[in-house]
Formats: structure tokens, sequence, C-alpha cells
């Protein structure tokens, strides 16, 4: 293409452009009639402009709104009867409090079992006889337990703090 | 057309998505006449008000899922262009065709109506076979009412590569439109 057809390419696109800006900006227009195509372009766009003019609807918009907030609240409702007991007790949890920050209610629910079980494990008859067979002292084998479950729990949080 | 007072259409899907109704009300408000004007242009005036409920109800359902990738207004854009695109798949489903038919306008006596309804069904048919760069820059021209800049930023092109596309989206709607005129008077 050369130089002076690019130039001519390039102000065909600028006047149809003014062309629809001034349109749509209902400022007085007319067709510039500089040849056939553009004739046929401006036609075009009255026709365009002509076909969404009454596109406006306050009655439809309000009836909509109403709807909508009927279904949010009703989402709303279902969503709180879907929640279980778990779910309202552990922080998080709760679906448009997890967004963004979904592994933090797992973490916080891994974290709660192995509490949990540390501080059963030592009660439990048969692990504390086993460890006295094998390890000597019920005494070491807690605290090294004790000092697994941490290095645990402190992984999981930071791989939740991490996601989230 | 541009909103610049408030909250951003982003801090309103975010208060919307922690269940702010609020929230969701205002971005319904600003948006309402985008999408009605855009169902306007490209589904059967029977079902314009239907699919415009539609779009918002599948808003209000998704909004959870918008995360902030993208601005929510071409997200938005993104989940009402799959809205239409599902009336249509289901319409030709359950029709078996996806021609728009010219039933609505047979028996009312209004001579000039009747044109005007006819063009704006021949209008919508040929913007529906556009490509959908070329419907897309139309529709965010005349149902958005963007300027030329905004739409150039939204489409990361220079203002003058979006007039030239603009400009070939007219003269391909213009050419479907010409064909249409021959097949009514043939």
């Amino acid at each position: 293409m050369s130089k002076k057809q690019l130039n001519s390419e390039t102000q065909m696109d600028e006047e149809l452009a003014a062309f629809t800006d001034r349109l749509l900006s209902d400022q007085p227009v007319e067709e510039s009639g500089v040849n056939q195509e553009s004739a046929a372009l401006e036609a075009t766009l009255f026709r365009l402009k002509a076909t969404a003019k009454d596109a406006t609807n306050e009655v439809l918009r309000q009836r909509i709104e109403k709807e909508l907030v009927r279904e949010w609240k009703k989402d709303l409702v279902a969503n709180q009867k879907q929640e279980s007991g778990w779910q309202r007790f552990l922080p998080g949890s709760r679906p448009q409090q997890s967004q963004g920050r979904p592994t933090w209610a797992l973490t916080l629910g891994v974290v709660i079992l192995a509490l949990v079980v540390i501080a059963l494990l030592p009660a439990g008859p048969s692990i504390t006889s086993n460890m006295q067979a094998t390890a000597g002292t019920a005494g070491q084998n807690q605290i090294i337990l004790f000092g697994l479950a941490v290095v645990v729990i402190i992984g999981l949080l930071f791989v939740g703090r991490k996601r989230s | 057309m541009t909103f610049q007072n408030g909250p951003s259409d982003e801090e309103l899907a975010y208060l919307a998505k922690q269940g702010n109704l609020d929230a969701f009300t205002s971005l319904y408000r600003r948006y309402f006449n985008v999408v009605y004007k855009r169902v306007f242009y490209l589904i059967p005036e029977a079902d314009v008000e239907d699919v415009t409920q539609e779009i918002f109800i599948a808003l209000l359902r998704s909004i959870k899922g918008f995360q902030g990738k993208a601005l929510f207004r071409t997200w938005f854009r993104t989940l009402t262009t799959r809205q239409i695109a599902e009336y249509y798949r289901s319409k030709s489903r359950r029709d078996g065709n996806l021609s728009l038919k010219l039933d609505a306008i047979e028996g009312l006596s209004d001579h000039s109506f009747n044109e005007n309804l006819e063009s704006r069904i021949w209008v919508q048919k040929a913007l529906n076979e556009l490509p959908d760069q070329y419907r897309e820059i139309i529709l965010m021209r005349f149902a958005e009412e963007l300027s030329f800049n905004e739409i150039a930023s939204l489409l990361n092109r220079h203002p003058e590569g979006t007039k030239s596309l603009f400009r070939r989206a007219i003269s391909a709607l213009s050419e479907k439109l010409e064909e249409v005129d021959v097949q009514k008077t043939a």
C-alpha cells in the first residue's frame, strides 16, 4: 500500500469515527456523500443508532432489581442452611469469608486434630507401653513426638499463609 | 459510558463478593443500561427482558468467582456474551435453526412501526453473523457508548488501529445488510 493510499485510509477511518461521535452525541450530522462507500457506511451507522434508540426501560430496571434482591436473600438463606456445625465453629471456613484463603480452615482443622492427638497419646496404654519397650523412657518419646508435631503445625501454618 | 464517581467497579465487585447487597445493587444500576442495550442489539425483542434478567442473575451467582485479574467491565462482558450465546444455543435446540423469524411483525397494522421492527431484526441478524471482533467493537461503541480512546485502551490497541478496525467492522456490517436487502427484494 502506497503512502498516499495509507493516508487516505487513515483519513477515512478518522472521518467515520468523528461522524459516529457526532451521531451518538446527538449533534447535527450530514451525510458526507463524498463517495458511494462513505455514504453506505454512514447509512449503516444511522440504522445502528435507530436500532437501539428506545433501549431504555426504567420499569424493567426496577422490576429486575427487586427480583435480584429476592434471589440474593434466597441464596443467603440457602447458604446458611448448608453450613454444617463444624463450619459454624471454625472461623474463616464459611464460604463468603473463605474466598481467597481456602486453606485456612483446613490448616486450623489439622492443627486442632494434631493437638488432640498429642494430648491423648501419653494416655494410651498400648502406645506408651510400646514406647517404653522400644525407647526406654516415655518422657523422651513424648518430647520427640511433641517436637515433631510442632514442626508439622508450623509447616502447615506456613503453607496456609503462603497460599492465602 | 464511564463511571468516574464513587467506588470503582472492582471495589464494588469485591464488596459484593463479601456479601454486600448494596454494592451488588450499585453495580447492577451502573450496568443495567449497558447490558440492556447490548441485548437489545442481539436478541429478538420478545426475549430481551428475560435475557437481561438472566444475565444479572448469572452475575449474582458468579460474582464470587470474580478475582480481579481483569477489569470488572471486561469480565462481565464475557459473562454477558456467554449468556447470549447460551440463549441462541437453547433457541437452536428448541426451534431447530438459528434464523431470526419475521413472524413477530406479521399482523401489525402500523406500517412505519413494522418497517422499524423489520429493520431492527435484520440489523440483529447481520450483527450476529459478523466475526466476533467486528461485532464487539460495534457494540462497545454503540451499546456501551465507550469512546474510541476507551475502546483502544481496553483492547490494547492504538487509537488509529481501533478506528481502522471500527471502519472495517461497519463496512462488513454494511455488506451484510446489503445482502439482506437483496434477499428481501428477490
